[in-house]
């Protein structure tokens, strides 16, 4: 369990404790795994919580925090240049601490002076926050304003290798300038590693982030990023090749081209990967025939694929939206680019057939009484040949689409929406099928895992939420952003799913366990 | 993001003045200083706040421009009842009514006018969002259609034209080259025998030059005016450039000597439709283009029956290119418009050697590059000119040909001379003296500066005296010219028949302007020459002893004699320019729904003549 998660666990326990509510604790303590022992632990760190819930309160002179920095400044600069740009990693959190202390404390114009002299000169990705900040300039302002919470009610995190830390202490022993070390004891935590000091690429590479970097112990966890082999493909794929043979036998040499040809494809695959997670370590519901064969399809389209060089070159078709003055927030073409679906800032989504194939409806229930099931072409002979359209519109949200997925196999469309819902469609009686309320807030993102049934949100609330198509509820809630999550991605595998967060961290997270893998970088856009 | 400077990380806050303005508009009379300090500080935050939210939905949306309903959905996220007023600007129109022990609420529905709904006076509904597809790029080849960018820019085109040694190996490579094997070679031969060096136009490209040629000379109008609009939007023509050059200066050539007027109009369309393309750069074929524009302006003759055809709008509509040449491509090393004016002025200054049809083209080719040019090298030949016309006009040798060149020429003079006039001379305008320095020409140009000098106060001034003034030029005009010759006396009878309206026309406020649908305009400004000279032609044509008195003095005898008249003269003018009159019946049959509906005969006339201006516009506008 991750350091500042427990801190924050104790502080809700002792605020439990606090309000006599025994039996809420105990059960937390039992479903956080907390035994007993951890009582002597939480009376230790009660100090900690203080600190936490006080914030910036200080009597430092207003004064000395600009000479401070100058004089934390003039020692990073100074310092030898292996251990030179691992210690001015400190400075950014330091000002930014120093300037809340500042605006905290009334002392409005010494903290703009501050952050003028010194706000430009940080490290340009953190720029955007360093704006943001600025706005601040009221002690009122910080009231449940995201970015000051976030600041106060974490410890910004610093990688340094032992000898540079060493050498830091020494220096605020040395100096013991009193504004310094508070700010350096109360929101700073140092994760401390063996070995030689980073030079400024490796911490550029890794830093950013509101709360600094990842620490080591977040970054540990075994991903199983390998790629399962799909059993029931293989299964599958003799009966279709035999399908094959036999409908082709009029041209003998044909078939055995092609089998030539896929041996090698399947057998390459079957070689079952180290990395690869066990193949049901998700659960996924069963095939249907028909997405088998749909598969069996992909893989040999895929097969099929050229890859670009110079003498092959690419065709690229451009398609134009006209007249949609800025009223287009998203767009979503499907794998195999037969369908495109745009949505609208006034809350309609619009599908397009970009293949000669209409977009047709299913027939009504007495029509479809009337077909033979046991039909090969059942699915054909479903839909209402009268109906084909080359565009359909989709209506139901009530605010602005912000994103769009299709699922694998082309009859679901996912839409989610400023109205902060999300919509399952149906691509085949173009209706919306079921509405997913959790989210409170705008939702961002929305994919499909890439073996359909599950699908992943991220919200403007701070989370990501995993969802199966038949639950209304979400399976799983993936919280520890500090700021919107904007993007979201599931890995090849369906095993993990990737979130990208205007805290400009990028986490991966288990789908099975619900952990988190955190890897920190520097976005900028 | 670029780094920003120091200013950047606070911004502009509001200021407390603007604070105490806002207070005082919604009553708050005296608003203490510190308290307004405050409020501009918070109100600063909290309006950067939501700014800083609505950015979030910009980006989400994809878009770089900020827009209000972004603001809107911020401050729905701050739970914040958002800003109506920009949504509609009022609230669900409840109403509440009670009677009968009944109360009721209802929506107030507002009646709607069907009149307006039928004569579409709401606004237009926005077009529907369509998709559009195109081939960026086949197998890595980007096709040359319009929605790609052309393959060689136009300031390549211009950089490769002016300046051939500036431009470097890798952006010559890149112009007009088809195939890769073509550029090796090309390589090898290096630029000094850079002319053997040959462009081979693709199969598609044949084709194509082969459909847009025999369509821009082919008697469809409809796919004319396609391969036109082909001609000057599409990007790839870069490569078939010299080959449609070399097809228009042949076609001039053969035709001019064939006399086929309508063959040479539709090449100058294909001129101006290259001119129109903006992603071509003509100035490597101006050498060429140049002296077959030229020959359309000055050439001597340029039909079959020059009496008959409208050669006219030809040398009008080729002078317009010439100017439009001169000022896309003249530069201070080509000095085209220089060389152009020194051509026309040279050809003037013959003299008597010079026929006046190609006088008439010099002229107009001069008057065409503007007022500048005009005061120049027109202004001090206006008496030499206006003695030689004068013969033709007034004289007793009258050749009719000749009689509606120098016709065509006066009006021309006058019409391009007079606001140069206008603002040379100062107001006091005699008579006299215009006799005295323009010679000839000096009535008809004293009439037209006082009336260019008199418009702007028509259009702003109601007061019936200036309408009579109006009037009273109007009908100066005329006397002069009822001694002419036919075709201006019917100038002056339907002028006569019209001045009643003249006033009704002013008084409703319209400007009169050249381009109007009222006749009256249209006898005074320049389209309407070629009509009234046709007219005449037809006159002297079809009725030889056309009785000029009787128009004036008798209107109702003359108007069953007139209507058989125009009638002929009807069929006739459809007859010259068969094709182009085809096209404009829409705008024919609306003119003349417009103007002149009280008498049929007049009605008739206003047909024929608006079907020559439209022609004359046809040309212009194409």
């Amino acid at each position: 369990m991750e350091n500042p998660e427990k801190s924050q666990l104790l502080a809700v326990l002792q605020v439990l404790k606090k309000y006599n509510l025994k039996g809420t604790e105990e059960l937390l303590k039992k479903e956080a795994n907390l035994g007993d022992g951890i009582d002597n632990n939480s009376l230790q760190q009660e100090s900690d919580v203080n600190s936490v819930l006080t914030g910036y309160k200080s009597d430092g002179d207003p004064e000395a925090y600009e000479e401070c920095y100058i004089e934390l400044k003039r020692f990073v600069e100074g310092s030898l240049d292996i251990y030179k740009h691992e210690l001015g990693t400190i400075l950014y959190p330091v000002l930014v601490h120093m300037y809340l202390e500042l605006v905290y404390n009334g002392h409005t114009e010494k903290a703009i002076a501050l952050m003028q002299r010194f706000g430009p000169e940080q490290d340009i990705y953190y720029q955007d926050d360093l704006r943001k900040l600025a706005l601040v300039t009221k002690r009122d302002h910080m009231n449940g304003n995201e970015l000051t919470d976030t600041f106060k009610s974490n410890q910004f995190i610093i990688r340094m290798s032992r000898d540079t830390l060493s050498l830091l202490k020494r220096h605020l022993h040395d100096k013991k300038a009193s504004v310094m070390v508070n700010i350096i004891q109360e929101h700073l935590y140092f994760d401390m590693y063996e070995g030689v000091a980073r030079n400024k690429a490796q911490i550029d590479a890794t830093s950013g982030a509101i709360i600094g970097e990842a620490t080591r112990q977040d970054n540990k966890a075994k991903v199983l990023y390998g790629l399962p082999k799909a059993p029931d493909i293989q299964s599958l794929a003799a009966p279709v090749e035999d399908e094959e043979e036999s409908n082709e036998q009029d041209t003998p040499d044909k078939p055995k081209k092609k089998k030539a040809k896929k041996d090698p494809f399947f057998s390459k695959k079957t070689k079952s990967d180290p990395n690869a997670p066990p193949p049901d370590r998700i659960p996924f519901p069963d095939l249907k025939d028909n997405d088998k064969i749909e598969k069996v399809k992909a893989l040999r389209e895929a097969s099929r694929r050229v890859n670009l060089s110079p003498d092959v070159l690419p065709s690229i078709c451009c398609y134009t939206l006209l007249n949609a003055n800025h009223t287009v927030t998203c767009a979503e073409i499907t794998e195999d680019s037969s369908i495109l679906a745009v949505g609208f800032i006034d809350s309609i989504i619009k599908v397009w057939s970009l293949v000669p194939q209409k977009l047709k409806t299913m027939k009504n229930a007495e029509q479809l009484q009337d077909i033979n099931i046991e039909a090969e072409d059942v699915l054909v002979r479903m839909m209402d040949e009268r109906s084909g359209e080359s565009c359909r519109s989709l209506f139901g949200h009530s605010g602005p689409i912000c994103a769009i997925s299709f699922s694998p196999d082309r009859t679901l469309l996912l839409t989610s929406s400023e109205d902060t819902t999300i919509r399952l469609w149906s691509l085949q009686i173009w209706t919306c099928v079921v509405v997913y309320k959790g989210h409170m807030f705008p939702v961002w993102d929305i994919k499909f895992s890439p073996l359909g049934y599950y699908f992943a949100s991220a919200s403007n609330d701070r989370t990501a939420r995993l969802w199966a198509t038949d639950h209304y509820q979400p399976l799983r809630v993936f919280a520890g952003h500090f700021s919107d999550v904007d993007v979201i991605q599931f890995h090849p595998n369906s095993n993990y799913v990737a979130t990208g967060s205007s805290d400009r961290r990028v986490s991966l997270w288990d789908l099975t366990t619900g952990n988190y893998h955190l890897e920190v970088q520097t976005v900028e856009y | 993001m670029a780094r920003h400077s120091d200013s950047d990380l606070y911004g502009t806050s509001f200021s407390a003045e603007s604070i105490k303005v806002i207070a005082e508009s919604i009553g708050i009379g005296c608003l203490p200083d510190d308290a307004a300090k405050e409020l501009a500080d918070d109100i600063s935050f909290r309006v950067k706040h939501i700014i800083q939210d609505a950015a979030k939905f910009m980006q989400h949306a994809k878009r770089t421009k900020l827009m209000n309903i972004d603001i809107d959905n911020a401050l729905k996220l701050k739970n914040l009842e958002p800003q109506y007023g920009f949504h509609s600007n009022e609230q669900l129109p409840f109403r509440f009514a009670s009677g009968g022990g009944r109360e009721l609420h209802f929506i107030e529905e507002k009646e709607v006018d069907l009149n307006d709904l039928i004569q579409n006076v709401n606004t237009k509904v926005p077009l529907e969002v369509t998709l559009r597809s195109h081939w960026l790029c086949i197998d890595g080849i980007q096709p040359t259609i319009p929605e790609n960018p052309p393959p060689v820019t136009k300031e390549a085109q211009k950089l490769e034209s002016v300046d051939p040694i500036k431009i470097n190996k890798p952006s010559k490579e890149s112009a007009g080259k088809p195939t890769t094997g073509k550029q090796k070679l090309r390589n090898v031969e290096t630029v000094q025998i850079k002319q053997l060096a040959t462009h081979e136009l693709s199969v598609e490209q044949q084709l194509y030059y082969k459909e847009i040629t025999e369509a821009c000379v082919g008697s469809d109008e409809g796919r004319r005016a396609e391969a036109l609009q082909s001609l000057a939007s599409d990007p790839g023509l870069h490569e078939m450039l010299p080959r449609m050059c070399t097809f228009i200066i042949e076609g001039v050539r053969v035709n001019v000597v064939q006399n086929n007027l309508a063959l040479l109009i539709y090449l100058m369309r294909m001129v101006k439709a290259l001119l129109d393309n903006q992603s071509l750069y003509l100035e490597k074929y101006l050498h060429e283009l140049i002296p077959s524009v030229t020959t359309c302006i000055v050439s001597k003759q340029l039909c079959m029956r020059p009496e008959l055809d409208n050669h006219w709008a030809l040398r009008d509509f080729a002078s317009r290119l010439m100017a439009q040449i001169c000022k896309n491509f003249n530069t201070s090393t080509n000095n085209i418009q220089t060389r152009v004016t020194r051509m026309f002025s040279n050809a003037i200054s013959q003299g008597d050697k010079l026929a006046l049809s190609s006088l008439y083209g010099a002229l107009e080719g001069l008057s065409e590059l503007g007022a500048e040019v005009i005061k120049t090298f027109i202004l001090h030949r206006t008496r030499s000119i206006g003695a030689r016309i004068e013969q033709h006009l007034e004289g007793s040798l009258i050749s009719n040909l000749d009689k509606i060149a120098a016709g065509h020429i006066k009006s021309l003079l006058v019409k391009v001379l007079a606001p140069v006039i206008k603002n040379l001379r100062n107001p006091p305008d005699h008579l006299e003296e215009y006799k005295a320095e323009y010679g000839y020409l000096g009535p008809a140009l004293h009439n037209a500066v006082m009336k260019a000098r008199f418009q702007p106060v028509t259009t702003t001034t109601n007061s019936s005296n200036v309408m009579n003034n109006t009037i009273t030029c109007a009908g100066t005009n005329i006397a002069r010219t009822v001694t002419a010759t036919s075709g201006i006396v019917q100038q002056q009878v339907t002028s006569v028949s019209t001045p009643g309206r003249t006033i009704v026309m002013n008084q409703t406020g319209r400007v009169t302007t050249p381009t109007g649908n009222q006749k009256i305009v249209f006898l005074t400004q320049r389209p309407q020459t070629p009509s009234n000279i046709q007219q005449q032609n037809q006159q002297n044509n079809t009725n030889q002893q056309n009785t000029v008195v009787k128009f004036v003095s008798n209107a109702t005898t003359v108007n069953t004699q007139k209507l058989v008249t125009t009638q002929q003269k009807l069929s006739t003018g459809t007859m010259l320019s068969p094709g182009i009159s085809q096209t404009n019946q829409q705008s024919i049959s609306l003119v003349s729904k417009q103007s002149f509906l009280q008498q049929q005969k007049i009605k008739v006339e206003a047909m024929d003549i608006e079907e020559d201006v439209s022609t004359h516009f046809v040309l212009k506008d194409q």
